[in-house]
């Protein structure tokens, strides 16, 4: 006689037992395999391996506890007879399952006593019970696995840096470094650090006495330059002539730093270049000053000045630009600032968006 | 094959032994026990004790009890093997004629008291062997049987020991108990004063007979023995052996020699008279703790480390059973609080009050320390 269904009324409190270690080693291994994964991503400088740990972990979690779970703790009839022995039942339950088959007097005996016994014993009398050892081992598995996985995600989040000094492209510094030659300096912050993508701070390039400011190495004609959205190391050189060397001032074919041209324009056409001041293109000859502009909104200008100045290598410049190596633009844009803003200011008949733009441009000028 | 008859008679001698004991016996309830289990089972009896605490009187009251021919051996270092086994004699028959006729020595009975065996000499001591194991003397190439049941009762004074013969292994080996007879408490030595002033005379009765002990020892055989406890009970005597792979680190410390597999039969057969006894059809871990210190203690030879520091066979079988899990049984020698509290106490809800009450009279049992 099978006396298995005995031991059912166990049954619950059992598998649940079952179910909670099952559970803690399934925490255990998923614990571990996320926190090395996040270890290993942290020092890597992988910035989106805290999803992966997490998602490996919980998947390894999952995978170990089924298979703990079915492969040793799910409760068997003869472990349920060993826990009721624990209880006090001096090994009936384990004998008479031992003996369920013998068909001897003394054998039937048993299983009554052991039967009855049985009973007697309340299922509530059966208390769940946890290895030490593997509260302990999920305890600091669990340590771990949160431990680097909370690292990896401040990394991710930019407050903690990778040991192994890899650096995210996107939270990689850019250099941006202004250089002048001799004959001149750089007015501004000549070494910049910055983001991926943030704008640099205004420099202009002032010549020195005797000198005058030819161009940046980039082609950019204008002195002040403010680079936006900078995503690559960016070193430019200011260059400078020498007003006494080259051509003959007299020839006029200086091609001067002109302000003239379309100006309108502060957006940079590839949102990593330059603003639009330093666009500007003049071609005039030496007289940007009276210079006509007719921009089209496109960076590039076409300044078509009509001067008649000394041009690169003149000691004077009717547009004030260049005076004994030092440029006075600013002081001729200011000046036709205010003007243009006081005649605007006295056009009552401007409809107001007209005005505004008008000013906005005055402004970018 | 056991009946319900047979379990129910074993109940009835168990109790009237016991009983009859009692009279002659005062306290001494757990060597008595002790005793008893092992005459049930089968197996001989080594006593150890000072002098005057009752051996021999416990010896010749259970002769009494079971009603069989019992003998008497003081064994003295002049003691001849023939001296035990008898020997063979020129006699003269009705027509003159000589011929050899054996003389049975006193071996020849069914209950022997082999009193301070250790003060024979080991060829004396060695002349109960075969005796003690097949039942059977072999006098010049003759082999006799002994009558069943045949037990040997032996006493020793482990005190005085100038002039004495240890017994060798193989003779402690045969020994299925080593019982340590104590001193009895101030109650008991005022029972035996008053009892021995009344009269020195034993009363005792008999309980059963000899056919009747066989067939108690036939019906406790039958005590089914789970694969777990079996499997327990060989890993307690193989713990014994420092080289063994079951080997415990109390046993690679102080012990030179294990037990050996007679150590395992004694103990599987004398837990299962221990378990009908306790009115149980199946043999315990409890059974097997308990009875692990009369069937191991005189079978484990101790190493100089052990002796050195004076550690007695019972606390190595103590730490032995503990080291193997206590929790598996209750260890009642062991008075540790520590221990106490790992032990998986019955739930309040179990309702055994006869177990419990029999627990807590076999405290203490086989005089451990």
């Amino acid at each position: 006689m099978k006396d298995n269904r005995i031991f059912d009324k166990f049954k619950s409190r059992l598998t649940a037992e079952a179910v909670i270690k099952a559970c803690l080693a399934g925490a255990t291994a998923g614990f571990i395999v996320g926190g090395l994964i996040a270890l290993i991503c942290w020092l890597c400088g992988y910035k989106a391996g805290v999803w992966i740990a997490i998602g490996a972990g919980a998947g390894t979690a999952v995978i170990a506890g089924l298979l703990t779970y079915f492969l040793k703790f799910k409760p068997s009839v003869r472990q349920a007879a060993r826990r009721v022995d624990a209880l006090g039942l001096e090994e009936r339950a384990v004998t008479m399952l031992d003996y369920e088959e013998v068909d001897s007097y003394m054998a039937s005996c048993q299983r009554d006593d052991a039967r009855a016994h049985i009973d007697s014993v309340k299922a509530s009398s059966l208390k769940m019970t946890m290895p030490k050892f593997l509260v302990a081992m999920t305890s600091c598995a669990a340590a771990f696995g949160i431990t680097f996985s909370l690292v990896c995600g401040l990394y991710m989040g930019g407050v903690v840096s990778s040991p192994s000094g890899n650096v995210d492209p996107m939270e990689s510094f850019i250099e941006a470094t202004y250089i002048a030659e001799d004959g001149g300096e750089i007015d501004g912050e000549t070494d910049q650090l910055l983001k991926f993508g943030e704008d640099a701070t205004s420099v202009t390039a002032v010549a020195l006495d005797g000198y005058v400011f030819v161009g940046w190495s980039d082609g950019n004609k204008n002195p002040g330059r403010t680079d936006l959205k900078v995503t690559a190391d960016l070193e430019v050189t200011a260059m400078f002539e020498s007003m006494n060397d080259g051509d003959n001032p007299e020839d006029g074919d200086f091609e001067g730093p002109g302000n003239e041209g379309d100006s309108a324009s502060d957006q940079p056409a590839d949102g990593s270049e330059t603003d639009g001041s330093q666009g500007n293109e003049g071609d005039g000859n030496g007289s940007p000053g009276s210079s006509e502009g007719s921009g089209n909104g496109d960076q590039e200008g076409e300044g078509k000045g009509d001067g008649k100045g000394d041009g690169a290598g003149g000691k004077w410049s009717e547009s004030n630009q260049i005076i004994n190596g030092e440029i006075y633009y600013r002081d001729w844009l200011e000046q036709y600032y205010e003007e243009a803003m006081q005649e605007i200011s006295s056009m009552d008949e401007l409809p107001p968006e007209l005005r505004k733009f008008i000013e906005a441009y005055f402004e970018s000028v | 094959m056991a009946t319900e008859e047979s379990i129910k008679k074993f109940s009835e001698q168990c109790a009237n032994i016991f009983k009859q004991i009692e009279r002659d016996v005062i306290g001494q309830k757990e060597i008595v026990e002790g005793t008893v289990i092992a005459m049930i089972a089968g197996g001989n009896v080594l006593l150890e004790g000072v002098p005057g605490v009752g051996k021999t009187r416990l010896v010749r009251s259970l002769g009494r009890v079971f009603n069989l021919p019992f003998s008497r051996i003081q064994f003295t270092p002049d003691l001849m093997p023939a001296d035990v086994t008898g020997t063979n004699i020129i006699v003269k028959d009705e027509a003159g004629n000589t011929q050899f006729s054996f003389q049975p020595g006193p071996v020849f009975s069914n209950i022997i008291l082999a009193d301070e065996i250790n003060r024979a000499t080991p060829k004396t001591q060695s002349a109960l062997l075969e005796a003690m194991q097949e039942h059977t003397v072999t006098v010049m190439g003759v082999s006799r049987k002994l009558n069943e049941p045949f037990f040997v009762l032996a006493t020793q004074n482990p005190i005085e020991q100038d002039g004495t013969y240890p017994l060798p292994e193989a003779q402690m080996d045969r020994f299925m108990f080593k019982l340590i007879v104590k001193n009895p408490n101030l109650d008991e030595l005022m029972a035996i004063v008053n009892m021995t002033q009344k009269t020195m005379a034993e009363v005792a009765d008999s309980a059963c007979t000899g056919d009747e002990l066989l067939e108690m020892r036939k019906t406790a055989n039958q005590i089914p023995v789970a694969e777990d406890v079996l499997r327990y009970a060989m890993t307690l005597c193989s713990a014994t052996h420092p080289d063994g792979d079951c080997a415990t680190e109390t046993a690679k410390k102080y012990v030179r020699l294990g037990a050996s597999p007679r150590a395992g039969q004694a103990l599987i057969s004398a837990a299962k008279v221990r378990a009908l006894m306790q009115g149980r059809f199946n043999v315990s871990y409890n059974d097997l703790n308990e009875l692990a210190y009369p069937v191991l203690r005189h079978r484990m030879k101790l190493n100089f480390e052990a002796i050195a520091q004076r550690v007695e066979p019972d606390e190595i079988i103590k730490m032995i059973i503990k080291e193997l899990g206590g929790k598996k049984a209750t260890i009642k020698a062991d008075n540790d609080e520590k221990t106490k509290e790992e032990q998986q106490q019955p739930a309040e809800d179990i309702d055994i009050p006869q177990e419990t009450e029999t627990k807590k009279a076999k405290k203490g049992l086989f005089g451990r320390k």
